[in-house]
């Protein structure tokens, strides 16, 4: 394992805190809980944005908080849920009155330490709505959409969400708008290489290097189907296919697009690959509003990327494209 | 019967074998899933005995204790499904300062419809669900409960041999799983030998 880092049992909150130094006017350290970043200056009066999840996935999920973005996020050690004390910790901190809405990727432990959570915080009074994100369309099929993963796409579910509640929109609104978010977002991905987690010391599964998994989760799930790498646009008209395919993209449809770097696959690939999308788009006529290119959801060091798209009506455009202030996202 | 006492020795006991059980039930749940089950079992059942000196007469608040001791050490869905579970127990229980046989039943039910529904599984994915099946079942027609903990998790561990487990990340091992035993399984019954 090649590694920049010191005691492999530090690497949370070592990284934790380099966040924080490195973005003290963006985020802080919640008092009573180092597990929980919350914004650096807490917002007074709106629906507070919570999010949760393991390690290992930055800017995923800490990276997110930020005005007009997520108000606090529970960090769980590598690859694993936060505990529920951390949650109920970043919900009281993002809480101010007016009820706050969780945004939880569709993984067991997440979900099932989330309803535990928000029961234990509306018994002291605070409403909590949820939204389990389910973007992965590798992971189930469309008659079990509630069973898919949530990936990259939840990044669009955040930034709406943020956005509408910072109008002070009410819980009820805010969440309606965020669950229009998540039926709208599709993502498909590509492994080529696995990460290795700091602790375990060795990677999360093996693949040889002429071979790709196609829809493989972002902690090694298994996807669809493993196969010989192949050159970038073919690879891409079948991610695609599948994509348009699921979500029912038609011609005249407005549109944004995330490619999405797993962690090591480098900028020039993903513009390759952005480069064939957006052909393929303009060719099926669907709009692209705008194309998000980099490193939004990653598992540390393992290549491939994933490809979202969101379909988007004037309503969602509006927030999608709203002002925020998060050092990952650029309006 | 159950009460504050009983309860008091179960858990100091459940700790020393949580503690010896440890590195076993770490590499059980290490060939199928994330290797954290021994944490999440010692952490809890540590933290319920750093608070066992709260425990009182009302077995609801007993129970609570224990609830919000799981919440406070475990980030595993395990641990929150036992979380849940202790925590439905106590609201069954409180204000009760010795628990009936129907009583300690009802424990067992609540335990497994509670992991039924949070853990959105079934009976026969080869789960704790499973033991937790066979318990109340032989509890109808019997009260030595040392006995049927131990003659049940075990029989639960042996009618699932050769099966599949069905639920969580485990599933993802397919035909493996066969020859493994799952390992909320293997842990319910090593923890009754100490009844």
């Amino acid at each position: 394992m090649k590694k920049i880092i010191n005691n492999p049992a530090n690497f949370v909150e070592e990284s934790i805190d380099g966040l924080i130094k490195s973005h003290p006017d963006v985020y802080a350290l919640a008092k009573e809980n180092n597990r929980v970043v919350t914004r650096a200056n807490k917002a007074s009066n709106k629906v507070g944005i919570v999010t949760g999840g393991g390690s290992g996935h930055l800017p995923v999920f800490t990276g997110y908080v930020g005005e007009g973005f997520l108000d606090a996020c529970a960090i769980g050690s590598v690859f694993a849920s936060p505990s529920v004390d951390q949650m109920v910790s970043a919900i009281k901190n993002a809480d101010n009155g007016n009820g706050v809405l969780c945004i939880i990727g569709n993984y067991g432990g997440d979900v099932m330490n989330f309803e535990m959570a928000c029961e234990m915080v509306e018994a002291e009074g605070i409403k909590t709505k949820k939204v389990i994100v389910a973007d992965d369309i590798a992971s189930a099929s469309v008659a079990e959409k509630s069973k898919r993963r949530g990936i990259a796409g939840m990044i669009f579910v955040f930034k709406v969400a943020g956005a509408i509640a910072e109008t002070g929109a009410s819980l009820d609104d805010v969440f309606k708008t965020a669950t229009e978010v998540n039926n709208n977002i599709r993502t498909l991905g590509v492994a080529v290489s696995p990460c290795i987690l700091p602790e375990a010391g060795k990677p999360t599964f093996e693949i040889s290097d002429d071979e790709i998994e196609i829809g493989m989760g972002i902690h090694g799930e298994p996807g669809i189907k493993r196969e010989k790498l192949r050159p970038a646009n073919d690879l891409v008209d079948d991610l695609y296919n599948r994509i348009i395919d699921d979500s029912k993209l038609a011609a005249n449809d407005n549109i944004v697009v995330m490619i999405n770097s797993l962690g090591a696959t480098p900028l020039e690939e993903l513009y390759i690959i952005s480069k064939r999308v957006n052909e393929n788009l303009s060719n099926s006529k669907i709009k692209n509003i705008k194309t998000y290119v980099g490193r939004y959801a990653t598992s540390m060091e393992m290549a491939g990327m994933s490809i979202t798209t969101l379909k988007l009506n004037d309503n969602l455009k509006k927030y999608l494209l709203a002002k925020s202030d998060c050092p990952f996202w650029n309006n | 019967m159950l009460n504050k006492i009983v309860l008091t020795n179960i858990f100091k006991k459940l700790l020393e074998e949580a503690k010896n059980s440890y590195d076993d039930f770490n590499a059980a749940d290490g060939k199928i899933g994330d290797g954290d089950l021994g944490v999440t079992i010692l952490h809890g059942l540590e933290e319920v005995n750093n608070n066992i000196n709260k425990f009182n007469d009302d077995m609801g608040a007993n129970f609570m204790l224990c609830s919000q001791a799981f919440v406070k050490r475990s980030g595993s869905s395990f641990g929150t499904l036992i979380a849940f579970s202790f925590m439905n127990i106590s609201k069954n229980l409180k204000g009760k300062t010795e628990c009936s046989h129907e009583d300690i039943i009802d424990i067992f039910k609540t335990a497994l419809k509670t992991i039924l529904e949070r853990g959105k599984t079934s009976l026969g994915d080869k789960t704790i669900a499973d033991s937790l099946d066979l318990i109340i079942k032989m509890l109808k027609d019997n009260k030595n409960y040392s006995n049927v903990l131990k003659l049940a998790t075990k029989q639960a561990l042996d009618d699932f041999k050769g099966k599949k487990i069905r639920i969580g990340r485990a599933r993802m091992f397919e035909d493996k799983t066969k020859d493994l035993d799952d390992p909320g399984m293997l842990a319910l019954n090593r923890l009754t030998e100490v009844f």
